[in-house]
């Protein structure tokens, strides 16, 4: 546990399916707050790097019934034999006890990816290529975040550098817990739906946990027991019928 | 015995083996990663001190409150204002990464005359000259991308002065005249085509009210907007018979299926409003102007001219700030001899090209620049979006150059000035700071310099609504622009590694 923390928290996120309209504002949100370069043009949906990425979805009805709704995939920071943190040989993930986050190591990494190929949402990405920017963008780097070297798999960590300066931010009032929304990640900040909600899980008041217990809650692959951290919310049945259980062999219907 | 080559094979062969059985290759990689991760080609972030800076965005008429994290002078990102009376906590995808614009390619940094690189002053001499040498029936026009700023008065005077001065302005920069939508207790949308989850008004404020309105999106294309209303009504947006049909539905007659599910939403949520090309007269029959939930009447509109009303032929010399209207619909109305185009822009890839004169603007950001009222707003409105940046070295603001063409020796900055004294002396409406989220009627202010400083400081001054009377509906126009000419390279992330559209349209 932090020193800067005397009870542990279990950090999270209620993401509301029936708000998002898929503008893609947390995936924009978090490739500036996290040094995620551009695409290379060479880059592919398979070889890019979001991590955060927002999947299309329909409803499979034929025309003029068809519906859509968007659901973003991040790292789901899975609490319960972590897959990721179980194959690295390099010990490059591991799970925080003081907040819940998994935490990926970019230094440790070796680029094996048997990370990637662990885990079941597809929310790691490896870099393929060194990280460019257009020339004089550099100096638009958040500077609370390095950027990762070419051959390592990175991943979302709830924005650790807000998380590191909340903290800070906590100590010189003298605290050692977190107010709750004092620790935000870029992409719950960002989104203009309000579709994202972020807090402490473990806190029973928190809103994100009111909104994890809800019945319209669901967590995605949940019978592979991850215990992971990321509720998902829709009324819409058939959102959490494809949400749930992915269809096999089927693209996503991207927009 | 001497040491053979077989020896010196065994040896190397052994020692590679062994080697590999040691902590050494290990850590040699980790190593090498570390040091990989500091060699000269992979970019640092630079450290400085933090500061948070606010300004409003230009980028579009949706006018959001924008909370700049900066180290040092330099913003690293951009957020919005929690409680901004427009954008709520909002920025739109491109708003968001507005601070990257600078490092785009296709920037215009020096005046050009034909291409080649002149002093303004030249520019200035010859377009005079030009103005000067206009005929009876040739016209000098301007087209202001963004009405009803202080810098569209300075282009209004200066046309005044002329004989065949005449005032453009894009259709989708007032889309609704003098009317705002007053969303927060609008029940009902029947919208005709317009993205109304993607890209129209604010996004903040449009989503801040989306559980309380049900949207019925009348689109032939399945567009993102289409796919996630309550009801699509897969025909085309601008189908007349569309329209009427549900005007018959409204009044009870009429056989279409799709009109009488139309109408039977719009009638059990009341206030609704209907928007887009084709909603026609049925404003008229829902009775939205004029009430609570539909059309309101603001104070600040002034008209412009529509360039597709403008006769063709018949415009000698163009100033154009860069707009969503198409070069083909400008170039028609351009005599079609000897016409003067100066293109005041910051892109070389726009009007630019067309252009007989660039002059380079600066970008948002870059300058001292204003917002007027948000589009939609109900509300007159004024923000001042200060500089975080400095702006190259060359470039004009567009007001400035109208300015010295009228040999008027003030500059855009005292113009603004100018418009907050007039506000401070008109004393209505409230002005809400951003880093505070308060609201203060302008009369608590002390004095103009004390509201000059808190809407440089980063505030929303908004009008005191007006009393409404009827005076007629809204005329539909074009109620969303193009994408915008230039966004950062991180909208890559969207458009190429993820296959997200962005937002199909630029808000509006």
């Amino acid at each position: 546990m932090s020193a800067t923390q005397t009870k542990p928290a279990r950090y999270g996120m209620a993401i509301d399916l029936d708000r998002c309209t898929g503008c893609g504002a947390c995936m924009i949100g978090c490739a500036v707050e996290n040094n995620v370069p551009p695409a290379r043009p060479e880059a592919t949906p398979r070889t890019g790097i979001t991590w955060m990425r927002v999947y299309q979805i329909s409803n499979g009805a034929p025309f003029p019934d068809r519906r859509a709704a968007f659901i973003p995939i991040l790292c789901q920071q899975c609490g319960n034999e972590t897959p990721c943190a179980a194959v690295c040989p390099q010990e490059a993930v591991e799970v925080d006890p003081a907040t819940g986050i998994v935490d990926q190591m970019p230094q440790r990494c070796l680029g094996c990816r048997y990370c990637m190929a662990a885990c079941p949402y597809h929310a790691r990405y490896f870099n393929w290529w060194d990280p460019q920017w257009p020339p004089g963008m550099e100096r638009t780097l958040n500077p609370d975040v390095a950027t990762r070297m070419r051959g390592v798999v990175e991943k979302c960590n709830f924005c650790h550098g807000r998380l590191h300066a909340a903290r800070t931010h906590a100590a010189t009032e003298g605290r050692r817990d977190l107010l709750p929304g004092e620790y935000v990640p870029a992409c719950a900040e960002a989104c203009p739906a309000e579709a994202i909600v972020f807090g402490d899980l473990n806190d029973a008041a928190s809103e994100v946990a009111k909104l994890a217990r809800d019945g319209h809650s669901f967590r995605i692959l949940e019978r592979l027991g991850t215990d992971s951290k990321i509720y998902y919310r829709t009324a819409r049945a058939w959102v959490r019928a494809a949400a749930e259980e992915p269809a096999a062999r089927k693209e996503n219907d991207r927009g | 015995m001497g040491f053979t080559r077989r020896d010196l094979l065994k040896f190397t062969g052994g020692s590679a083996a062994g080697l590999a059985f040691t902590p050494v290759p290990w850590r040699l990689l980790r190593d090498s990663a570390l040091v990989s991760e500091n060699w000269p080609g992979v970019p640092q972030p630079a450290q400085g001190e933090i500061r948070t800076r606010y300004t409003t965005c230009t980028l579009c008429p949706a006018a959001c409150g924008v909370r700049a994290r900066c180290v040092g002078d330099q913003p690293v990102s951009l957020a919005g204002v929690p409680g901004h009376p427009a954008s709520h906590a909002a920025l739109c995808t491109v708003g968001l990464v507005g601070h990257h614009l600078p490092f785009c390619g296709g920037r215009a940094t020096r005046a050009l005359a034909n291409g080649r690189a002149v002093a303004i002053e030249q520019v200035l001499a010859r377009v005079s000259a030009a103005i000067a040498q206009c005929g009876p029936d040739e016209s000098v026009a301007i087209l202001d991308a963004r009405p009803g700023r202080a810098a569209s008065q300075v282009y209004r005077r200066f046309l005044a002065g002329l004989d065949n001065g005449i005032y453009c302005a894009p259709p989708e920069a007032q889309p609704y005249g003098p009317f705002g939508i007053d969303l927060e207790n609008t029940r009902a949308i029947l919208s005709f085509g317009v993205p109304v989850l993607d890209g129209w008004l604010s996004p903040g404020r449009v989503l801040a009210n989306r559980s309380h309105f049900q949207l019925i999106q009348v689109e032939a294309d399945y567009s993102r907007t289409a796919s996630l209303a309550d009801l699509w009504v897969p025909v085309a947006a601008g189908d007349a018979a569309f329209a009427a049909a549900v005007a018959h539905a409204l009044r009870g007659s009429g056989e279409d299926a799709h009109a009488a599910d139309v109408a039977r939403i719009l009638g059990a949520n009341q206030p609704a409003i209907a928007i887009g090309g084709g909603a026609g007269n049925l404003n008229a029959i829902l009775d939205s102007v004029g009430r609570p939930g539909g059309f309101l009447r603001r104070r600040d509109y002034a008209p412009a001219t529509d360039l597709a009303a403008v006769p063709d032929h018949s415009i000698q010399v163009l100033l154009a700030e860069e707009s969503a209207l198409p070069w083909s619909l400008l170039e028609r109305k351009l005599a079609t001899r000897n016409a003067v185009v100066v293109a005041l822009t910051p892109w070389l890839d726009g009007y630019a090209r067309h252009a007989d004169y660039v002059i380079p603007a600066p970008l948002y950001l870059e300058s001292l620049d204003e917002v007027a009222t948000p589009a939609g707003s109900t509300a007159a409105g004024f923000s001042l979006s200060p500089a975080l940046v400095a702006a190259p070295v060359g470039v004009m603001a567009p007001a400035d150059f109208i300015l010295r063409l009228a040999h008027d020796a003030t500059s855009y900055a005292d113009v603004l000035k100018q418009r907050v004294a007039a506000l401070k002396k008109d004393g209505r409406g409230t002005v809400f700071t951003y880093s505070d989220a308060k609201s203060t009627r302008v009369q608590d202010i002390a004095s103009t310099s004390d509201l000059w400083k808190t809407l440089l400081g980063g505030a929303a001054w908004v009008d005191d609504p007006v009393p409404q009377v009827s005076t007629g509906f809204p005329i539909p126009a074009a109620e969303t622009g193009d994408p915008p000419l230039h966004s950062s390279p991180l909208m890559s992330k969207l458009e190429r590694e993820s296959g997200l559209r962005p937002a199909r349209r630029y808000a509006i």
